[in-house]
């Protein structure tokens, strides 16, 4: 009995600990739902061009000729190419289809891993020396990842050890930043589908559904934490480093906002 | 005209000791503290672009024997690296009203 109460106790905690990311996710869709009730919200996966009839036009054409197909070939060769010990990236990921499972939090390392940093791990526990985040093979990596794993559905959680940097990513979404004092939540939730400098905003859900982006303005093919800094800089905050744990912290938290939605990477962007 | 000389010098010799008291010693100070409010809010990721752009310029200056104009940017890097500072403490209170409600 007192052993059934336990059991019963550690279950209500386990469940109480996880309940709050799936409140937090419903109320965040929900928003979304009622401020765009003609939209799908797996819609939004399309970003900006989700929100606005004559971008999107423009860009499903720019979507016939994909900016990005010669990054997921790329990439699919450097995955398909072998370490020194005689191992590869398909030991550590399989056909490549697995980033719906990414980010997660790993407990014995008590940090959120990303595709990258997985891709990164992968490599060194082969002896090979990791790469520059802000580099292009990381990046066309990504791109075949992310294009092998199209349309599987974004599948991760959020288990007790993981709460606190959850809570941190979402802290960082909602707290205003820069000379400017936005918070990511000010422009990509009550101002979404509003116009900055002929922008339209994207919603948040599904904002990360279609990473990595080529992007014209790059002129590459570039990833979400990329963005971040562009974003940070566009209300004058200092941007982070790719891979940053905070950065890390602010996908886990973005990512579950956007869990069950399916994955659409690469994409292309103005 | 007594009183107004009095007053004169008087003025004058506030200016003087301004003058005085802006040195380069004053001013690197002051640019140091600018940098440490500005490593601090960049601790507390709420660091902002125009503080680091600031600080640059008034080192550039100093750099350059423009006293004044080092003294004028570093008080404004100051001022913004105090705010960033700030804007992290408020933000800590004030973030969760942003959250929808379920
Ligand atoms: C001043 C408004 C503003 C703020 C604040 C802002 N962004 Fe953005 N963001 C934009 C604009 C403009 C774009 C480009 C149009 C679009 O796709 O929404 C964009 C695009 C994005 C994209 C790419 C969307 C896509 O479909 O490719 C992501 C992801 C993103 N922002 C995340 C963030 C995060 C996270 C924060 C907070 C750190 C943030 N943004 C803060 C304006 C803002």
């Amino acid at each position: 009995m007192t052993r059934a109460t336990a059991f019963l106790v550690a279950l209500l905690a386990a469940a109480g600990a996880s309940a709050e990311p799936e409140s937090d996710r419903q109320a965040f869709v929900r928003y979304f739902e009622q401020r765009f009730p003609d939209v799908e919200v797996s819609a939004h996966v399309d970003g900006a061009y989700a929100l606005n009839e004559q971008t999107r036009e423009q860009w499903l054409a720019m979507e016939d000729f994909p900016p990005y197909e010669f990054s997921v070939d790329d990439g699919e060769v450097l995955f398909g190419a072998s370490f020194k010990d005689g191992s590869g990236y398909q030991d550590c990921f399989g056909d490549g289809n697995v980033k719906q499972h990414f980010p997660y939090f790993d407990d014995d390392r008590q940090t959120v891993v990303t595709l990258e940093v997985a891709i990164n791990d992968c490599r060194k526990a082969s002896g090979e020396e990791p790469l520059a985040y802000d580099g292009e093979d990381i990046a066309l990596l990504a791109a075949f990842i992310a294009f092998a794993s199209r349309d599987s559905l974004i599948d991760i959680d959020v288990p007790p050890g993981g709460l606190a940097a959850y809570e941190a990513g979402k802290e960082y979404y909602y707290s205003r930043r820069g000379q400017l004092n936005f918070s990511c939540s000010h422009c990509h939730m009550q101002m979404s589908g509003m116009k900055l400098r002929a922008e339209t905003l994207s919603a948040s859900v599904g904002q990360v559904t279609h990473w990595p982006v080529y992007r014209f303005k790059w002129q590459e093919i570039g990833p979400l934490h990329r963005r971040f800094v562009e974003c940070n800089e566009q209300v004058g905050a200092e941007g982070l480093d790719y891979q940053s744990e905070t950065y890390r912290n602010l996908e886990y938290f973005l990512t579950y906002m956007s869990r069950g939605l399916p994955l659409n990477g690469p994409a292309s962007r103005k | 005209m007594n009183r107004l000389i009095a007053l004169f010098s008087l003025l004058l010799v506030c200016a003087l000791t301004q003058a005085d008291q802006l040195n380069v010693d004053s001013v690197s100070e002051q640019i140091r503290e600018a940098e440490s409010f500005h490593d601090e809010a960049r601790s507390l990721t709420h660091s902002w672009v125009i503080t680091a752009r600031l600080i640059e310029e008034a080192k550039a200056a100093l750099a350059d024997d423009q006293l004044m104009r080092a003294d004028e940017l570093s008080k404004r890097a100051l001022r913004t690296a105090l705010a960033s500072v700030s804007q992290s403490i408020r933000e800590k209170e004030v973030w969760r009203n942003r959250i929808p409600s379920s």
